[in-house]
């Protein structure tokens, strides 16, 4: 080979190197940016574009009519994004100045949004409209607005256990508003932002690219005037009695749908952080203590069912006590025979214990757990308590003695209900819930009644006899006092020592009352647990009761379907005014002259009529279209208002 | 006839075409940022780098050739006192500041060391190289580029590889061949273990090692080490076949791609000019490589045939070496891409190199 050749070889070499690498970059090339171009493109407009949610709107939450608990209002948020703002000192002077804020806030502010670190800060929430608009005049670069829900409880106080609430930042929810988020909470929409790479010195404002769908709104089967009913009473026996807490349910036994739901001390949702977890906590689910004497139901129901004892059948009740084991059990007060009935109307623990002792231990545990205790109702709220039911091979010699009179059992408020209601539906367990249903924004409704029925769990007979029997206990036993005029009711009294450092205390008691009207065909059953009642009262017949008593004559009067008593006088005294908000209770009426009562309902009217001193006579539902005196007239105290109440549809 | 009209125009013409759109793609990248005026210094380097174009068009390739020794002496001196002077920036010590401007000596020293190499290889013009002369001429370039490496400064110091290789390719002997590829074996095995046993390496620096981790996986972290050639990467896809147009690409004026300007340049292009932009810039570039290896083989003498074959050399690697970067097909090293990104040293170097061509063309035919 020449050495011209080998040249030209070698040269020939080196340029197909070159040439070949070449190729190959155009390969690649070709390859970026024809074949990945889309693929390519996506990733660069995740590059630069900053997305963040916006808050849905959460959808209302309302009564068994419709009546707003809680809602949500759009307001507009100032926000920034701190990695385009130069002066963060002058912008958050010029916007403390417009929203008046102070120095402290200022300096808060500008530190926020000095970081820039950060894409995005609040600078204020839920600003009036017109404070926004002046803010936008001030046309500072990275400062926008966001228009934001905000929760409001236009209730306040009413149901506040049942409604909940949700913290702003939405992480913390409690009651329905927890229980019913997946419909309530809607779907976030998405914002949008332009940015640059490392020297953010783009900025090109925020832009809508998904609107938020607004969450469902949810009908719970709460009824807000009974509700209030509920609480008022409960307010007041809280003061009267100096309890530690009260509690009370009212729940429609023949489905489980839970009317009212109160327990005192209670909260106001819409300043829920300023309030004690003691307060906010829902007992009624929560809170579980002994139910005493009230479980005799259970105890007895047991005895007829399995067919050990006769209704008429007579017990010695052994003059005041009785030796179980070690153990002395005393009578409040001294019994001789009873009868069965009888034992349960004066609420005899002597003559409980020795119908207890006719049973199998496997009998009276088995309807134990028929009845529902040691598992949670399945209400929907959240942190329901399950109890506590020792299981059978946990049992001592003594305990089928105890659980008789109700002890070495921790039963809920809402599970002891659960179970009297057995007796007033014809023997079944319902499920008891909250929730009616689901109004979807599209018009589509969903029930939230649960459709299981179950087989009855007592035999009609039985059922028949125990509501006969706990009758009696409010017509000659121990629970006189829940009585309510003109309607027939059954229920049982229950107290309990409260156990304190681990024993049972002598001073320091639960009182409770369970108890369902009208007894023919019960439509309300009611519980009431007053815990640690202070002051000379503590039986469940003196303390519980009256309040069963007191809620259950407001329902009767204002549930038309009833019998009962249309006129009377509500109960509402000037000094008993509940904490409940001015804008229902109507204005202030300073004259002596008739104020305009038009276009309240019945409670506002009620409660001005009330503060004048006149007799409510009520006809017909709705809102107040006509009154008697007229607006303006003067004032004949003692004498009596005449209100015409229609249904007023409001235009849209 | 004078030298102008000796001159390859069509070289001339590529190499203003390439220069412009340079300029205006470090306008389009840089101009957003609060009005920079960079493009404006470029064309200003272009000014410099085209009155040595022309000086050395019309100097004799061959009196440059012979004094090639001087050159490079003065050379290896500026890098040793780029070393102890320099002036330290993105972590390498490679600049002298003067005033306004800074210079960068390693860019020089590849003319000078070119000229260097072209004398030395002249000698063997007749005759195979000798093993001997093969490992001195190693040893002449590994001179400046263990200089330029202690800055550190990798990326300019490969762009010396064509140096060794391309005389000893085409004059050297089969020996010299099988032990260069065997330095290449060798080469990949340092990468591989590299991969595998970085602690053994204890020659390279972290970042060395992280940069060649980087190669293999270039997905491994786009967030620091990747994050170049990603964006890079996601630049070129972005333009498509026709790009974004001018001042209209993403990447680069939402400022995600890096060093935009310079070393990136290209993706610049293909993102807003597109496929079509690139392939623009690569032919114009190919053109003017194929006019110097013409000019290399019409030469006068072997000498200006060596000196022309080196500088199509360099600048094919140098060009090759950045647009594979670009598209991740090698480590990211530093290699602006001559002619075309921002930088006054590169520019006037490639400006130089050039005109050593244009030299070699003008000075072929003996009587003149």
């Amino acid at each position: 080979m020449t050495r011209a050749k080998v040249f030209r070889n070698r040269m020939a070499v080196a340029t197909l190197f070159v040439l070949g690498w070449g190729f190959v970059i155009l390969a690649r090339l070709t390859e970026l940016q024809v074949v990945k171009a889309s693929e390519l493109s996506n990733r660069s407009t995740l590059n630069h574009r900053y997305q963040q949610a916006i808050p849905a709107k959460r959808g209302d939450i309302v009564d068994c009519r419709g009546r707003l608990l809680a809602i949500s209002q759009v307001q507009p948020s100032v926000c920034a994004d701190p990695s385009v703002i130069q002066d963060a000192g002058g912008v958050a002077r010029d916007i403390g100045a417009i929203l008046g804020k102070d120095k402290k806030w200022v300096r808060t502010i500008k530190q926020r949004l000095s970081d820039k670190e950060r894409s995005f800060a609040y600078v204020a929430r839920w600003v009036s409209p017109v404070e926004w608009e002046k803010i936008k005049e001030l046309g500072h670069r990275g400062i926008f607005c966001q228009k934001e829900p905000i929760r409001k409880y236009p209730m306040d106080w009413l149901g506040s256990h049942i409604v909940g609430f949700t913290s702003l930042d939405g992480s913390l929810k409690e009651g329905a508003e927890k229980a019913f988020d997946a419909y309530i909470a809607g779907v976030p929409g998405k914002l949008q932002t332009y940015r640059d790479g490392r020297q953010k010195k783009i900025w090109m404002g925020p832009r809508v690219i998904k609107e938020p769908e607004m969450g469902a709104t949810v009908q719970l089967t709460i009824d807000q005037n009974i509700q209030f009913f509920v609480e008022e009473a409960l307010r007041r026996a809280l003061a009267e009695t100096k309890a530690k807490n009260i509690t009370a349910i009212v729940m429609d036994p023949r489905d489980g749908a839970i009317r009212a739901m109160a327990n005192m001390p209670d909260f106001n949702p819409n300043f829920y952080f300023r309030y004690k977890s003691n307060e906010r906590k829902n007992r009624a689910i929560v809170d579980v203590y002994e139910p005493a004497s009230a479980f005799k139901i259970i105890t007895v129901a047991a005895a007829l069912e399995a067919g050990s004892v006769r209704p008429n059948q007579v017990f010695d009740c052994e003059h005041g006590g009785i030796k179980v084991s070690n153990t002395y059990i005393r009578d409040h007060h001294s019994y001789g025979d009873l009868t069965v009935q009888e034992i349960l109307w004066k609420s005899s623990n002597v003559g409980a214990i020795k119908i207890s002792s006719t049973i199998s231990r496997e009998h009276f545990y088995s309807t134990i757990r028929k009845f529902g205790f040691g598992e949670r109702t399945g209400i929907e709220l959240p942190a329901e308590a399950v109890g506590i039911v020792h299981p059978l091979e946990d049992w001592s010699r003594v305990s089928p003695a105890f659980l008789s009179i109700g002890h070495e059992i921790s039963v809920t408020p809402l599970q002891m209900l659960r179970a009297a209601s057995v007796l007033a539906n014809g023997g079944y367990l319902v499920e008891p819930h909250i929730g009616e249903k689901v109004m979807e924004a599209n018009g589509e409704v969903v029930s939230l009644v649960p459709q299981t029925k179950g087989s009855p769990i007592l035999s009609s007979q039985v059922v028949d006899t125990m509501k006969n029997m706990l009758e009696g206990v409010v017509e000659h036993g121990t629970a006189k006092a829940a009585a309510i005029p003109g309607i027939r009711v059954f229920g049982k009294t229950g107290t309990a020592q409260r156990i304190a450092d681990g024993s049972y205390s002598h001073n320091r008691f639960n009182a409770s009352f369970v108890g369902f009207f009208p007894a023919e065909s019960p439509r309300y059953g009611i519980i009431i647990v007053v815990h640690d009642p202070k002051g000379g009262k503590t039986d469940g017949g003196e303390v519980a009761a009256p309040i069963f008593s007191e809620i259950g004559r407001q329902i009767v009067l204002y549930e038309s379907e009833l019998p009962g008593y249309r006129r009377r006088r509500l109960a509402v005294a000037e000094n008993q005014r509940p904490d409940w908000p001015s804008a229902t209770m109507g204005v202030e009426n300073a004259s002596d002259r008739m104020p305009d009562l038009r276009g309240m309902g019945l409670r506002s009217a009620a409660y001005m009529s009330m503060k004048i001193g006149l007799e409510v006579l009520v006809e017909g539902e709705g809102k107040v279209v006509a009154q008697d005196p007229q607006p303006g007239d003067p004032i004949q105290p003692g004498g009596v208002c005449r209100v015409t109440l229609k249904e007023v549809r409001i235009a849209p | 006839m004078s030298r102008v009209a000796l001159m390859d125009r069509m070289s001339l013409v590529a190499t203003l075409a390439l220069t412009a759109i340079g300029i205006l793609f470090i306008y389009s990248a840089t101009s957003f940022e609060g009005g920079s005026n960079r493009w404006v210094k470029q064309l200003i380097w272009v000014c410099c780098g085209l009155i040595v174009y022309f000086v050395l068009s019309h100097l004799d390739y061959k009196r440059l050739v012979d004094r090639g020794h001087i050159f490079y002496l003065l050379g290896l001196v500026s890098l040793v006192a780029v070393l102890i002077w320099g002036f330290k920036a993105n972590g390498a010590r490679s600049w002298f500041r003067l005033g306004p401007a800074s210079l960068q000596p390693s860019e020089f020293m590849k003319i000078a060391a070119i000229l260097f190499m072209a004398k030395f290889f002249t000698r063997v013009e007749s005759r195979r190289s000798s093993f001997v002369e093969f490992v001195v001429s190693v040893f002449l370039v590994s001179l400046p580029v263990v200089l330029i490496a202690m800055q550190p400064d990798l990326g300019t110091a490969l762009v010396y590889l064509p140096l060794i290789l391309i005389p000893n390719f085409l004059h050297g002997r089969k020996e010299a061949i099988w032990l260069s590829l065997v330095g290449i074996i060798m080469a990949g095995v340092l990468v591989l273990s590299v991969l595998y046993k970085p602690d053994w390496v204890v020659f390279l620096k972290d970042y060395q090692k992280e940069r060649i981790l980087t190669f293999v996986f270039p997905d491994r972290d786009t967030s620091n080490a990747g994050y170049q050639v990603h964006q890079s990467k996601i630049s070129i896809g972005q333009g498509g076949f026709l790009g974004l147009g001018l001042g209209k690409g993403k990447q680069t004026q939402l400022g995600f791609l890096p060093e935009k300007d310079s070393d990136f340049i290209l993706a610049v292009v293909a993102e807003e000019f597109g496929f079509l932009g690139i392939l623009t810039v690569l032919g114009l570039f190919f053109l003017i490589l194929q006019r110097g290896l013409l000019t290399a083989f019409e030469a006068g003498d072997a000498m200006g045939s060596i000196l022309a074959a080196l500088v199509v050399g360099v600048l094919a690697l140098q060009m090759l070496f950045n647009a594979a970067m670009l598209v991740g097909l090698v480590p990211t090293t530093g290699i602006p891409c001559p002619l075309v990104s921002y930088g006054g040293s590169s520019m006037i170097t490639s400006y130089g190199l050039l005109g050593l061509i244009q030299s070699v063309r003008t000075h072929r035919f003996v009587n003149h």
